[in-house]
């Protein structure tokens, strides 16, 4: 049985996709995570059944590029929401209201305040799904029937095949040297 | 993951140093202001230094007043981070008995020269229909009464701790808070808000916010929250508590001032936006006397100084994770609660006696130095109490269960 696994890792038959590596615990993937970083992978990733505390160091991730996008749509929001008020309120259709001036800031407030909201939602919850590559309806990890126990009491680190450092052979021997219980090779 | 095992400490209290005589410094400093704001103030005019003297002791109270609901929310929410800085903001609302009981004394001898509504001539047909709960005894019972609660509830979470000190995590302690916080917490809802009726908006009789006991609170928990990381900050320059305070507590406690700058506007807005759309002159009242008499520049600026700037400010994680911009933010948050407090009070000073006929109401700067003294007396007091109270503790919840999860714990 072995015997055949190790073969099927070598010869190319299928396209493959990269390198699926299971461990035991927290413990076990946050060294192996420091492994992997130290050896300069990039298009590499963990999955864990709950958060790991201090992975994302481990795994040498950078700050997220979210705020940003944050910042950019809680600006954009109230802007537009004043833009938007001023011209219809006191340009385009001027009404008079309870006899306030037709441009009166306070009356805008609320609109704008809630628009900031509403865009930097709006901001975070399509700017992560962007940063996560979202939509994607299928993943070729959910290939494998091993990964299934990710969400069970498995952690496991995959490496892709595109990444520059990547090597069939050297990346299963340091991933086997990183303490994992079983590799396997993962089919587009 | 590599973590060694947690070793609670034993033994951490104030040993020499600056905070070993802070209490002198601070006390000192309360004697000092309190006689150069009896020179400059109440030798010459006893309404200006009498709102004076509640500028300043609202400065201090909101502080403490604001430790205590942290303390009764940390213990409802079961929180584990804030364990560590609980202990400040224990001892910072220990001085809320004494605090009450120089309230009670205050109004005692100087309502009739702060509040109009003391006044019979001053009493019109609208007054005259509120006689019934303003009225100065009544008022000195409710003082009373809100003394007795902070003083139950602030003695009972501190004693509960201090106890946990020497009873290694004995979890019935950590219950019997919780329940009292629990139980606590409306009356600590219901007290500071009738307290921010009686002593403040009280100033203007006719006029009535609802919402004005959460303005109050929103800008004690800045008071606090400020206090709390300058303390902290000085307690770890002094060589105290190095690993006991982490970058997470201060990322923590500038999200928290951050959210109340926030929470401040959003209250403060809602309160002017109603008024404003209004217009109705008994409701237009507040803000009336507070763009007149030099007051228009602080009203334009109060929202900048004390939202825009901070908001903008604090809106980084890296200012919140960085020691002298959290400092900064820190120093300059509590002066513009002290500016929030001194806007609310200070307008409204002079009404009560006329001269030549005429109501002369406190223009803007004058007798700033009187204030500056009162607010430096009162202070200095809170100051030294609270260092006091200090020393008197260890400097963390040693015996506290959840001690290792809050010098462990994480902020992202």
């Amino acid at each position: 049985m072995s015997n055949h696994h190790e073969t099927s890792l070598t010869e190319n038959v299928v396209e493959k996709w990269g390198l699926l590596a299971q461990y035991e615990n927290p413990a076990e993937i946050y060294h192996a995570c420091e492994k992997v970083r130290d050896a300069g992978y990039t298009k590499w990733d963990a999955n864990t059944p709950f958060p790991v505390h201090g992975l994302d160091k481990a795994m040498g991730l950078k700050a997220s590029k979210l705020p940003w996008i944050v910042l950019c749509g809680g600006m954009t929001g109230p802007t537009l929401a004043m833009l938007f008020m001023i011209w219809t309120s006191a340009y385009d259709y001027p009404l008079n209201i309870g006899g306030k001036p037709l441009l009166s800031i306070p009356a805008f407030i609320p609109v704008t305040f809630e628009l900031t909201v509403l865009f930097s939602a709006f901001c975070t919850f399509f700017g992560l799904w962007a940063l996560c590559k979202l939509p994607r309806w299928h993943h070729p990890a959910f290939n494998s029937p091993t990964f299934e126990k990710f969400s069970d009491d498995k952690f496991f680190i995959m490496i892709e095949a595109k990444d520059d450092k990547f090597d069939w052979s050297k990346t299963e021997s340091l991933l086997k040297a990183s303490g994992s219980s079983h590799v396997e090779v993962v089919e587009d | 993951m590599g973590h060694q095992a947690f070793q609670a400490p034993t033994d951490i209290k104030i040993e020499g140093g600056f905070w070993g005589s802070a209490h002198i410094i601070g006390l000192v400093l309360g004697v000092i202001g309190f006689a150069l704001w009896a020179i400059l103030g109440l030798n010459h005019n006893v309404e200006h230094a009498a709102y004076s003297f509640l500028f300043a002791w609202s400065f201090v109270f909101s502080i403490a007043i604001g430790a205590l609901g942290f303390v009764i929310i940390q213990h409802i929410v079961r929180a584990g981070w804030s364990t560590t800085v609980r202990r400040m903001a224990e001892n910072m609302a220990m001085t809320l008995p004494i605090l009450g009981v120089a309230m009670v004394v205050f109004l005692f001898v100087f309502a009739h020269d702060v509040y109009p509504w003391t006044h019979e001539d001053h009493l019109d047909a609208i007054l005259q229909k509120k006689t019934g709960y303003l009225n100065t005894k009544f008022l000195l019972l409710r003082a009373c009464v809100y003394t007795v609660i902070w003083t139950l509830l602030s003695w009972k979470l501190r004693r509960n701790s201090l106890l946990q000190d020497e009873r290694h995590e004995d979890e019935d302690l950590s219950l019997s808070s919780r329940f009292i916080a629990s139980l606590g917490m409306p009356f600590y809802a219901l007290t500071t808000t009738f307290a921010a009726f009686d002593w403040i908006m009280s100033l203007q009789p006719h006029w009535y916010s609802t919402i004005f006991g959460v303005y109050f609170f929103a800008g004690s928990m800045l008071g606090t929250y400020t206090f709390m990381v300058l303390v902290a900050k000085s307690l770890q320059r002094n060589g105290y508590v190095k690993d006991m305070f982490t970058i997470h507590h201060y990322h923590a406690l500038g999200k928290f001032i951050f959210g109340h700058v926030v929470f401040w506007a959003y209250i403060g807005f809602s309160q002017f936006f109603l008024i404003w759309y209004a217009n109705i002159p008994e409701e237009t009242e507040f803000y009336l006397h507070r763009v007149h008499h030099g007051w228009a520049p602080l009203s334009w600026l109060l929202p900048v100084f004390h939202f825009f700037i901070p908001f903008l400010f604090l809106l980084s994680r890296h200012v919140k994770r960085h020691h002298g911009a959290l400092i900064a933010a820190s120093i300059y948050v509590m002066i513009a609660h002290a500016l929030d407090l001194y806007w609310l009070i200070m307008p409204m000073a002079g009404q009560n006696h006329k001269v030549d006929g005429h109501v002369h109401y406190n223009h803007f700067g004058h007798g700033m130095a009187t204030d500056l003294c009162a607010l430096i007396g009162w202070f200095g007091i809170f100051f030294g109490l609270f260092a006091l109270f200090q020393r008197s503790t260890n400097l963390v919840p040693i015996g506290d269960p959840r001690l290792e999860e809050a010098v462990r714990q994480e902020q992202f």
